[in-house]
């Protein structure tokens, strides 16, 4: 099977983009899938969320910038689970305008018969929409949306569909689109008819789980663990380990 | 009709549905080839690149107004007698001529009062000139409540400088009702502010 490149975007912030790819990434590493995630976003919460807290830890910054090979910047977090960093440097390829074009190739460059002995790459992308989110963008064919369950979330998703679009006019091919729920209140009208909004414009492409709002999934970062080895047996776990077999059996919901 | 129980007012995905119908239509084929493929790419990505304002770039000054103003065609500029660089006739009369067309489709206009989506952006560009040219067309004057605007992108403002233009060259006014903060803010980021005529000191006011 050859590698699935992902990238976990969606232009709005505070969605669940780190979070949704830390613990589905390690929900799939405990099933013996060899997981890389890269941490594309300047801010670097990806690897912090996964333990690894200094500003210094080079990674995909020097990949993209100063062309290093990606399987030097690979760090080994969890079995079955590597992790690139954001890098202390990768804002600066956002200020790439004089390169142009060849700027939003970096990424897919750079992925090019590289970590090939792996099965899924989840690229965790800005909340933003500049050079970055086009390096995702060409690197891969699969989108994996997190949404959130708000009106605002929906105004962020239709600007990101409309950048999707375009790329996929320019790339004269669609892009594989999945959404996932996530911080799902279940208490408030307004996550039910979100839903509903988004199962209308999305059907069969909205991942047949969701991932409902705890306390303890916004706290395990703080501890650089995972929801599954921050409360294993919480509702958060179950919901990620869902996750996880919805995405490998592509269950969408109807 | 408007589900009363609803707690979504304004929907940002509905010019998704009418997307839906177009790309039924024309479906994306994966047949280029790979050289075909690249070179889309690279144009379209100059294309995509050139979508986002960013604030801290000197990309547009004042001497690019007129690509910007006669982006709708490919014609010169004449001077006229007050030094303002105005689209020649033949180039309004191409401009209204491909209107006229997708302007048969529309009913005339009711009255000359055009109210700007919150949200202007590429999806919205093309209506909202079709909408201008249309209330140009039998009105004298013409009156675009600003006050809704949040987002405004280069397109749009594009289509509000062609259609300005193309006021003055038709001895037509065209004026900007309370224009909001974010509306400003955008035309002077571009220097569009005064070309537009702007009132700054009503802006914001609803």
């Amino acid at each position: 099977m050859s590698t699935r490149i992902i990238a976990v975007i969606n232009q709005k912030g505070g969605v669940g983009k780190t979070t949704i790819t830390s613990n589905l990434a390690y929900a799939l590493a405990l099933q013996n899938y060899k997981i890389t995630v890269i941490d594309l976003d300047p801010q670097g919460h990806l690897a912090i969320s996964l333990g690894l807290t200094s500003p210094y830890q080079s990674g995909i910054d020097a990949v993209m910038l100063e062309g290093v090979n990606i399987n030097e910047k690979i760090i080994t977090v969890r079995p079955n689970l590597q992790l690139v960093a954001a890098g202390p440097n990768l804002q600066e390829l956002e200020q790439l305008t004089a390169s142009g074009v060849k700027s939003s190739y970096l990424l897919r460059d750079a992925l090019t018969n590289t970590l090939q002995d792996q099965d899924f790459i989840f690229i965790d992308c800005p909340p933003s929409s500049g050079v970055l989110v086009a390096n995702a963008l060409f690197a891969t064919h699969e989108l994996l949306i997190p949404m959130s369950s708000d009106f605002l979330a929906l105004q962020g998703l239709s600007h990101l569909m409309g950048t999707v679009k375009r790329f996929e006019q320019v790339l004269n091919k669609p892009y594989s689109i999945r959404l996932v729920m996530s911080r799902y209140v279940t208490s408030r009208r307004i996550s039910r008819q979100v839903l509903d909004k988004l199962l209308s414009y999305f059907p069969n492409q909205i991942l047949d789980v969701l991932i409902k709002e705890m306390a303890a999934i916004a706290e395990s970062p703080s501890f650089g663990e995972t929801i599954l080895e921050y409360r294993s047996k919480s509702q958060a776990a179950k919901d990620f380990k869902r996750l996880a077999h919805v995405f490998l059996e592509n269950k969408v919901m109807s | 009709m408007k589900d009363k129980e609803s707690l979504i007012g304004y929907d940002p995905l509905a010019w998704m549905a009418s997307e839906s119908e177009v790309d039924s239509e024309s479906p994306l084929d994966n047949s280029g080839t790979p050289e075909d493929i690249t070179e889309n790419t690279e144009a379209g990505v100059e294309e995509i690149s050139q979508l986002e304002v960013n604030k801290d770039d000197d990309w547009f000054d004042g001497t690019e107004l007129d690509d910007i103003a006669f982006s709708f065609n490919e014609s010169t500029v004449e001077q006229d007698d007050s030094g303002t660089d105005l689209p020649d006739h033949d180039s309004l009369v191409a401009i209204e001529s491909v209107s006229t067309t997708e302007n048969e489709k529309l009913e005339t206009p009711v009255n000359n009062h055009l109210i700007l989506d919150k949200v202007l952006n590429i999806q919205s560009v093309d209506g909202l000139k079709v909408k201008l040219l249309a209330i140009l067309q039998h009105h004298d004057v013409v009156d675009i409540d600003a006050s809704n605007v949040m987002i405004i992108d280069t397109a749009n403002l594009q289509v509000l400088i062609a259609l300005k233009l193309m006021s003055i060259q038709e001895n037509k006014t065209i004026n900007f009702d309370f224009p909001s903060e974010k509306f400003i803010e955008a035309a002077k980021l571009l220097n569009l502010y005064e070309l537009l005529a702007l009132d700054e000191t009503v802006a914001g006011f609803f």
